[in-house]
């Protein structure tokens, strides 16, 4: 009995008209738990009623907690005829379970019809009062914390990365039940609704189970998904990175709020446990050997030994509760790892030190590390398998899947150790469904990692540095092959790396995560596509599967070969964020790989693009080849441009400046615009030491081998426009899969997250697979286009993270979807911050900032005039310009104020904007800004939505808990809807509103790791009917903006409540 | 190859102001996506028809679902389906309910009802405003009759509050519907010279002066009906014409006040008993609603025509009506001063609003009609194509 959940019906708003003759409707609710109902009283004849119920409470399990959703149902009142249901809410408590998150839900619910969609709006307030449970051998996993964000959590320091956490559970489909053909839609909607709730609730508990099990305390990296197979049922399976988390309190080192990408990490070290850990370890306390159960290790709630380090009275009156009821390791102390937690340290280091060697699948979900983490990266592995589908005859056994996704993770690891891997990251798995086929994918990128980092199975790298003082490993280190270079996996050629000259490199390195943060790029990144269709014979059973199979491996070639090609043409080197996609349709396949290229400093420049004709001397066709290879060149340059990719030939000679610079680039993003001076005279120090060493280094790499394309068959005819069909986006637009666009980091807090959806029907029978690529592309290519004119305004901008998702919902329809982010960064990122800086600094202050530049003006001189090509990146030539407008005000001798050099700044920034609507622009940014913080004044909150794991220009901070639904909506009036784009128009925005109405109700202000993970769309326009299910996931936050100042969160958070509260 | 579906929705929803206007004025999708292809700034982004075309459905597809809300403005703000910023919210509802003032002149003092509705084909094709456009703005006018139509309170005030508007449409708003629930004319030949900001001025003048709320402001209908008594009062003021005496000592003391302060001294001479004449009838024939309703082609009909055709200028009428006004409180004998000044205060601004300029003086009405009636295109403002998200 460890539960009490208690739901309170406030009131409702803007119901729909129920009653046709008083045009009123006399509504009440029904709210369900378990098998327990409690009803409202009717309030009669209102749009508007005000039921202030009393308090419904059901005592029930956790296991129930956390399997089963709050059921709430607005229903009309009518005297002779059954009660008329309006809507439904389905509310997830799972994250009133977890203390550290939400500790109540309270807000406007859109009322949910899966015929109606939206129907008014309901208030409600929901709390859960657990007791204590000792039982050890409970079914439930109550306050362990789930993440969708592939990386730590920025709020969080992984104290310990256990590894992967995999589950699923099967049932029938309630939509093949026989009952289906005697019941409405709606109700057919509404149970498999239900049931898909509660089997992710499950599923949850039961991988929150392994994740106690194996120690720690949260899941990262969560990813949920369905398959639904038709007749043979549904399945939802889930995999994750299990971990054992701390909170960072409030007061620690600000930098490890922000993502190391706007904010490239600097140590975020916490001193205090440098000092506490070293000696718990070589103690080796004997009592505390016993059963690995976490609470055991908890029971004291009393003040650590070193209460003098600061974070534990601060929390030591926050977490009894969970103490005692929640397996949270070690956070009792927060940052600085107690005495008491030291055991049980150790006794996790024991558990883990086996390594990797000893688990069964060495899978980080994770795409982002902290520095070091990872040693090499070997290249994508990927496996698939097509298998047939039946029914699942007992659904509490579900052998089978289990089997088949076993065998597939055993080929995963074998493909991760023939590239000389023990590890794979970025790991991530799918399915394509059709009729009885299946396609079951995975991929990951075999890497090596840290051994010291296993061995303790500690992400914390700062605190590692400082107690090793090893250097850390090179910026270009994950570069370097893992394999051996006599017993190649693969043909790839390989060089000495071009920054440390010690390793090897590939000549490209294709990988599933995102960029590290400490990776050397030259220019900017951008999406690369490879776009594939095949046909095939309609077939059945096994025949069908046969034939899929042996199409695959075909496709997955020409899918590499295109990115290959892609990449080439861009002149980049490496790709991050590979996601291929292979959809199945009942008479064709589609291919769709997306990553982002980049170009590595560690890598060797790529070779050009060499077109070979046929062997003939046929002369038209000489120059026919002549032509192309023209053309191609001149899109490399154009693509070099574009890019900004200029090889830096200078640093790639000597790594360690290179490497230096680029450092201090990065960590001058992080915090404080204007580096120390000592920084800045390291390096300049460093700059000037290096042309001496020019002459003793190896120049004969310079022979690059040209990448060859043969013209000798269609296919390759093919190959060579789709290449050069690719249109770059307009200026202004950046695009990218992964987290955040290399070589921009000056983002504004302006962005835009979207979902876009499109379905072509293919009028043509006869299709060639040629024709079919045509479409296919055109297709993804106006999509993209549309994007850009729609995003328009928000020019400079990146769209990031876009994730495209393709399937063949019927035989001649295509349907991609696509989510992503825009995000509007600033040109002059440094020239701003510098007079933002200079108002708030009071005079005094501004003397010493005035101070570095006078000191440095000669230098910098000299770095321009020695032609240190101040354009190897953006941000270094903005930069190298500040000083020199620094230095130049300085020498006219006139600056004496804040103010002056504010006006100087701003008037260089304007004149030299670029960008192609200068003014309006910078207007609109502004406005955006301004009107941005806005929300409190507003009835509704703001909640912003992104699939990145942070939002620009904040600091997130707490994490409220996941947000996973699943929506079925289904119109039998198709065309009063406005067909079928109004239909799924109408019902991604309720999805979008419905989603933003949880977060706040949690009292968050936006979601991150936001994704659509699924949008079938069924239609039959001669019946009028269509439906669409969607599943979204992420996890919901409370940011506060960087410039807010400290006790602006707990105002953000009582006002987010507040607004939503009942009225 | 035929796209069957294709949507784009953001979390903040994405709203162009200038397609908002295409919408607004009823353009087809097919027509504002060839005003869009030419519009300027769309080279820069390469546009194909395609691309244009998908965005300007969507956006259409958004304000079709938004029209719901704009319906009832003060739910806009606290709706979850779409999140809007306030500051483009403000927009939404505010470029919603502007009309143009070449329909409102068409259907001011009409019937708001299905009738009119039906005739607003004819005005569509006089007006060249879409069918579309004026079936919405017709709604709204009688979208806001009908709300307004029973509540307390000052009218204009009781507007921006249930539709969230800016002061100067709240007051354009009331006087639409000062004008339906009145019924005035406004139609005939007559008064076409006339716009719709005149009519509003002379509405703003009645509400504030004539209604029910100018003495109580906490009764129902209290800025939309007359106040009956004071019409009944105005009966009285009779006596400044039918009491020969009276009428003397007036118009004597008007034109010792005038002498040599006018050229057409002699016309307002000759001329004063029959425009006195017409000014008092006005006055004491509004207890009939038909009289009401004619009140603005008697204004023109009694006074300004008989002023104009003795060529007065501005000025002189101007000079006239203060003079006339004054000068009847020094009539010894006349007791209704109170009642006087509350008349003539409101009939001599719509006089002086109603009369027309100098400069078109000397050309004949129909003139007046086409220089003032020229439809004015929209400006878009300095922010026109930029849509601003959160």
């Amino acid at each position: 009995m460890p539960g009490k959940l208690k739901a309170k019906i406030v009131a409702g708003r803007h119901l729909p008209v129920m009653d046709r003759a008083s045009d009123l409707t006399d509504a009440f609710v029904e709210v369900k738990f378990g098998n327990t109902t409690f009803k409202t009283d009717v309030y009669p004849k209102c749009l508007n009623p005000q039921w202030n119920s009393e308090w419904f409470k059901f005592e029930v399990d956790d296991e129930d907690l956390q399997d089963e959703p709050l059921q709430i149902t607005v229903l009309d009142h009518d005297t002779y005829s059954a009660n008329d249901a309006i809507g439904k809410v389905y509310i997830d408590i799972d994250p009133l379970l977890c203390s550290e998150a939400a500790s109540v839900i309270s807000g406007w619910f859109p009322i949910y019809d899966t015929i109606h969609g939206i129907r008014g709006e309901i208030n409600v307030l929901v709390k859960v009062d657990l007791f204590n449970d000792l039982n050890r051998f409970r079914q439930s996993s109550c306050g362990v914390k789930f993440f969708c964000t592939t990386s730590i959590p920025l709020c969080y320091r992984a104290a310990m990365v256990h590894g992967f956490v995999e589950e699923l559970v099967v049932n029938e489909d309630p939509e093949y039940q026989w009952i289906d053909r005697i019941r409405t839609p709606r109700a057919s909607n509404e149970a498999r609704q239900r049931l898909i709730s509660l089997m992710s609730g499950e599923l949850q508990r039961k991988i929150g189970l392994k994740v106690l099990e194996m120690g720690g305390n949260a899941v990262v990296g969560y990813l949920q998904c369905f398959d639904l197979e038709g007749e043979s049922g549904i399945v939802v399976r889930a995999i994750g990175t299990a971990c054992t988390l701390d909170k960072l309190s409030a007061g620690a080192n600000a930098n490890a709020y922000t993502h190391p990408n706007t904010a490239p990490a600097s140590n975020a070290c916490n001193s205090p446990s440098k000092d506490s850990k070293e000696p718990v370890f070589s103690e080796d306390p004997p009592t505390a050997l016993g059963p690995l159960t976490p609470l055991r290790v908890l029971p004291s709630s009393s003040p650590p030994p070193f209460s003098s380090s600061k974070p534990c009275s601060r929390q030591s009156s926050s977490s009894d509760t969970d103490l005692s009821l929640t397996p949270k390791m070690g956070m009792g102390s927060g940052g600085s790892v107690g005495k008491e937690a030291g055991p049980l340290k150790m006794l996790l280091r024991q558990q883990t030190q086996t390594a990797l060697e000893q688990r069964e699948f060495p899978f980080f979900t994770l795409t982002c590390f902290p520095p070091g983490f990872l040693v090499h990266v070997g290249g994508v592995v990927s496996a698939r398998s097509v298998k047939l589908l039946d029914r699942i005859h007992n659904p509490d056994e579900p052998e089978t899947r289990d089997a088949w996704w076993e065998e597939i993770r055993q080929e995963i690891k074998s493909h991760a150790k023939a590239l000389g891997c023990h590890a794979v990251v970025g790991y991530s798995e799918s399915t394509s469904i059709c009729e009885e086929v299946c396609i079951l994918s995975a991929a990951g990128t075999a890497a090596i990692l840290n051994p010291r980092y296993m061995r303790e199975g500690c992400l914390d790298i700062g605190s590692g540095d400082h107690r090793f003082d090893e250097p850390s490993p090179p910026s270009c280190g994950f570069c370097h092959i893992p394999y051996d270079e006599l017993n190649m996996p693969f043909p790839a050629q390989l060089t000495y790396c071009y920054q440390c000259r010690r390793q090897k490199v590939p000549d490209v390195l294709f990988t599933t995560i995102d960029l590290p943060t400490e990776a050397a790029v030259s220019g900017k990144g951008c999406l690369i596509q490879a776009r594939l269709c095949r046909l095939k014979k309609k077939a059945q059973g096994e025949v069908n599967a046969t034939s899929i199979s042996n199409l695959l491996p075909f496709m997955e070639y020409e899918l590499h070969t295109q990115l290959m090609n892609k990449l080439k043409l861009r002149s980049m080197n490496a790709l991050f964020g590979l996601r291929i996609q292979i959809s199945i349709g009942e008479n064709m396949l589609l291919g769709l790989a997306s990553a982002t290229g980049v170009y590595l400093s560690a890598l060797p420049t790529p070779g050009g693009i060499q077109i070979a004709g046929k062997a003939s001397g046929d002369l038209s066709n000489e120059q026919h080849v002549l032509s192309i290879q023209k053309r191609i060149n001149d899109a490399m340059a154009k693509n070099k441009e574009m890019y900004h990719i200029n090889p830096p030939k200078l640093f790639a000679l000597d790594p360690e400046v290179f490497h230096g610079i680029n450092m201090e680039l990065s960590e001058e993003a992080a915090g404080s615009p204007i580096p120390e001076p000592k920084q800045r005279s390291r390096l300049f120090r460093s700059q000037s030491e290096s042309s001496d060493e020019l002459s003793e280094l190896d120049l004969s790499h310079g022979k690059k081998d040209a990448f060859v394309l043969e013209i000798d068959d269609t296919d390759a005819v093919e190959d060579i426009h789709s290449l050069l069909t690719d249109a770059p986006p307009p200026a202004g637009f950046y695009s990218c899969n992964t987290e955040v666009m290399p070589g921009v980091y000056n983002w504004t807090s302006g962005l835009q997250m979207f979902t876009s959806v499109r379905v072509l029907r293919l009028s043509n029978a006869n299709l060639t697979n040629q024709s079919l690529n045509k479409i296919f592309t055109d297709m993804c290519e106006n999509l993209l286009k549309s994007l850009y004119f729609k995003l328009r305004s928000m020019i400079p901008c990146c769209l990031c993270h876009v994730n495209f998702t393709v399937a063949v919902p019927e035989d001649e329809l295509i349907q991609v979807a696509v989510t992503a982010v825009a995000m509007s960064f600033d040109k002059e990122p440094i020239l701003e911050k510098l007079g933002d800086r200079a108002v708030f600094k009071g005079a005094g202050e501004n003397e010493d900032q005035l101070q570095f530049p006078m000191e440095l003006c000669a230098e910098s001189a000299s770095v321009a005039i020695s032609n240190l090509t101040a354009k190897f990146t953006d941000r270094c030539s903005t930069w190298l310009e500040l000083i020199r407008l620094k230095a130049h005000t300085i020498r006219r001798g006139s600056v004496k104020t804040s103010r002056r050099t504010q006006s100087l700044a701003r008037s260089v920034s304007s004149s030299e904007r670029c960008s192609p609507l200068p003014e309006g622009r910078s207007r609109s940014l502004r406005s955006t800004r301004s009107s941005g913080g806005g929300g409190g004044g507003t009835a509704v909150t703001v909640v912003k939505m992104t699939p990145l794991s942070f939002l620009p220009g904040t600091r997130l901070i707490k994490y409220l808990g996941i947000i996973n639904m699943f929506f079925i909506r289904e119109t039998t009036s198709l065309r009063e809807e406005g067909g079928v784009s109004g239909f799924l128009h109408t019902f991604i925005a309720e999805v979008f509103a419905m989603v933003r109405a949880h977060v706040a109700a949690l009292g968050g202000n936006a979601v991150v790791s936001y994704s659509m993970k699924e949008c079938v769309f069924m239609e039959n326009p001669n019946k009028n009917q269509a439906q669409c299910l969607i599943n979204v996931s992420g996890d919901a936050v409370v940011f506060v903006r960087d410039t807010d100042q400290e006790a602006t969160p707990t105002l953000i958070h009582t006002s987010c409540g507040g607004t939503d509260g009942p009225t | 190859m035929a796209v069957e579906l294709d949507v784009f929705v953001g979390n903040t929803t994405i709203m162009d102001e200038e397609v908002y206007q295409l919408w607004l004025d009823g353009y087809t999708v097919n027509d504002a996506v060839k005003v869009r292809m030419v519009s300027e700034g769309m080279e820069e982004y390469e546009a194909s028809a395609e691309v244009v075309m998908s965005d300007t459905m969507d956006q259409y597809r958004t304000f079709q679902m938004c029209e719901r809300l704009l319906h009832n403005p003060t739910k806009l703000a606290n709706q979850l389906l779409f999140q809007i910023p306030p500051h483009r919210q403000a927009m939404l509802i505010e470029r919603y309910y502007t009309f143009d003032d070449v329909f409102v002149r068409e259907v001011l003092g009409k019937k708001l009802s299905k009738g009119t509705k039906k005739d607003l084909d004819d005005v569509s094709s006089k007006t060249g405003i879409t069918l579309k456009s004026c079936r919405r703005q017709f709604d709204n006018f009688k979208r806001v009759f009908k709300v307004v139509e029973e509540l307390k309170g000052p009218l204009v005030e009781n507007i921006r509050q249930n539709f969230i508007l800016s002061d100067k449409l709240a007051r354009d708003y009331a006087a639409i519907v000062f004008f339906a629930n009145n019924r005035f004319e406004t139609g005939k030949r007559k008064l076409q010279y006339l716009t719709f900001q005149d009519f509003a001025f002379c509405a703003g003048q009645l509400i504030k002066n004539w209604t029910v709320g100018a003495v109580d402001n906490m009764v129902e209908d209290m800025d939309v009906d007359l106040d009956k008594e004071f019409l009944q009062d105005l009966k009285e003021l009779k006596i400044l014409i039918t009491d020969k005496d009276l009428l003397d000592q007036h118009k004597s003391l008007v034109c010792t006040a005038l002498r040599g302060k006018t050229k057409v001294y002699t016309e307002m001479e000759t001329n004063f008993k029959n425009l006195s004449r017409g000014l008092v009838n006005i006055a004491a024939k509004l207890t009939n609603t038909k009289d009401v309703r004619d009140f603005f082609i008697d204004l023109v009909e009694k006074f300004i025509e008989p002023c104009r055709s003795d060529r007065w200028a501005s000025a002189d009428m101007r000079l006239y009506l203060t003079h006339y006004t004054n000068s009847a409180h020094l009539l010894d004998t006349f007791k209704y001063q109170v009642v006087w000044d509350r008349y003539m205060g409101v009939i001599k601004s719509c006089i002086f609003k109603m009369y027309p300029q100098m400069s078109t003086f000397s050309t004949p009405l129909s003139g007046i009609i086409d220089q003032r009636f020229v439809h004015v295109k929209r400006d878009f403002g300095p922010l026109g194509r930029l849509s601003i998200f959160l």
